[in-house]
């Protein structure tokens, strides 16, 4: 299974039609982009309508309307919420490539007491873990929540979330392997597969969202519709909570699931090798 | 051009002992032999510089907020900045850094 | 205002200059923790200048998590690159 492929048939030779069409259509696209470029308002012209319109409506309306004193938390989750799930999506895409791609290759767990994916045994580091940790976790989520009304948000504390996951797994050895054998050390944590359930979770609850509003007569991912009770605006507040959160599940999640497919391989996964199968990935 | 108040001169004094820390793991890092005896300088004055200037740094600040926070920064570099020292010397001994010693110098990599 | 293009012409000099190094480097751990330099003089930077928020994505993403992930590859893959 963790073998190179023998003698895959290498990949049939695309049809004329389709590689004529494919010159085609490059050049065509290509002139098109150009032609739309030269029609783009200048790079930061005061004139042009998004810094005449777009930009003082954002500034004046955004802490009224969604409730954020945060105006970047405002357009990043209220008023551009197609443009953040779409960054959602792209790195929930990545956790999943890298997932896939270093499956294919049978990546293989390190031989035991090499590699990082072993624990790196000291009782400094880990006494100095059990304390870091939780700050570092309970951060996090003051991150998501605090981006209200600071610098901060569901992409940072995230990020700051799988980074204290990392940290757990840099010191205690993979969640639920690799410490069965250390009943002293923690098993808290998501393993690969929880953090695949939480990155899934994540992208879920942000397109659940979207879907709810439109349930509720807006259109998607327009949250002032939802019958959470109260002024549009408070509405709205919650509603951007929620995506903040089914952003920072996702990027945690993700995060975790590139450092397991990175640095142990596919150990969790049922896709063993077979004792002996040198090194032919 | 008053005259300093208690706190500001506390805050300077502060500063001035975090920048002559900072400058003592500079120069161990630059001077000395291999890798462990580096560590040992950038390991105990790093702490104490960062320490000492963001002491002085929340004598400065003017909000209560700021200064209870950089506190905490303090406390937190207190914690983890000894820590991965440890880490990386640990590391790099499993690695099979060579030692430096008087009779037997080695280079900064280990090398003999 | 003066002292602040002073500091914004030192913190990108500095970006230039990591980010040459670890392109110029041959060990790829050198490299990463090189490009976790870059990383946080860019949040310093974007501080600096105002935008609190892409400075505290760029701490946590560059700083921290790229840097990891490039360590772990680098285990994973060979340390030098010639």
């Amino acid at each position: 299974m963790g073998t190179a492929p023998p003698g895959r048939p290498p990949a049939p030779g695309t049809p004329r039609v389709r590689r004529l069409l494919g010159a085609a259509a490059f050049p065509a696209l290509f002139v098109g982009l150009v032609v739309g470029m030269t029609q783009l308002p200048e790079f930061g012209d005061p004139a042009s309508p998004a810094s005449t319109h777009l930009s003082p409506r954002f500034i004046e309306d955004a802490a009224a309307e969604t409730g954020a004193a945060n105006m970047v938390t405002a357009v990043l989750a209220d008023y551009r919420g197609y443009d953040t799930l779409g960054e959602a999506a792209v790195i929930f895409a990545a956790g999943l490539g890298c997932l896939v791609i270093l499956a294919a290759a049978g990546a293989r767990p390190d031989p035991p007491g090499a590699g990082m994916s072993h624990p790196f045994g000291s009782v400094v580091l880990d006494a100095a873990t059990r304390i870091l940790v939780p700050v570092v976790l309970l951060f996090a989520v003051y991150v998501l929540i605090h981006g209200h009304v600071s610098p901060g948000g569901g992409f940072q504390g995230g990020v700051l979330f799988g980074s204290g996951l990392i940290m757990m797994r840099l010191v205690w050895g993979p969640a639920h392997e690799g410490r069965a054998h250390q009943p002293a050390v923690p098993a808290f944590g998501p393993g690969l597969r929880g953090s695949l359930v939480l990155a899934c979770a994540g992208i879920l609850a942000y397109v659940g969202i979207g879907l709810a509003a439109m349930a509720f007569g807006g259109e998607f991912l327009n949250y002032g519709t939802l019958p959470l009770g109260g002024d549009p605006a408070h509405v709205r507040e919650l509603a951007t909570l929620g995506i903040e959160a089914a952003v920072f599940l996702t990027v945690a999640g993700t995060v975790a699931v590139l450092f397991d497919t990175i640095s142990i391989g596919m150990r969790e996964s049922g896709a063993p090798l077979p004792p002996g199968d040198g090194d032919s990935a | 051009m008053g005259a300093f108040t208690l706190t500001e001169g506390f805050a300077v004094l502060l500063l001035a002992g975090g920048l002559f820390f900072i400058l003592a793991a500079v120069i161990g890092i630059l001077r000395l032999p291999d890798f462990f005896t580096r560590l040992h300088a950038m390991g105990k004055c790093d702490t104490a510089g960062l320490s000492l200037s963001l002491l002085g740094l929340a004598l400065l600040a003017g909000d209560p907020a700021v200064t209870v926070k950089l506190v905490l920064v303090v406390v937190l570099v207190a914690l983890a900045n000894p820590t991965a020292t440890h880490a990386l010397a640990r590391a790099a001994l499993r690695a099979g850094v060579k030692v430096w010693r008087a009779d037997e110098p080695v280079g900064p990599a280990g090398e003999r | 205002m003066a002292e602040g293009h002073l500091i914004s012409i030192g913190l990108l000099a500095a970006m230039v200059v990591s980010a040459a190094c670890a392109l110029a480097v041959k060990d790829l751990l050198a490299a990463a923790a090189l490009f976790g330099a870059f990383s946080f003089l860019t949040a310093t930077w974007f501080a600096l200048v105002g935008a609190v928020d892409v400075a505290f994505t760029e701490a946590c993403v560059g700083g921290a998590l790229t840097t990891i992930l490039f360590v772990s590859t680098a285990f994973r893959t060979g340390r030098r690159f010639d």
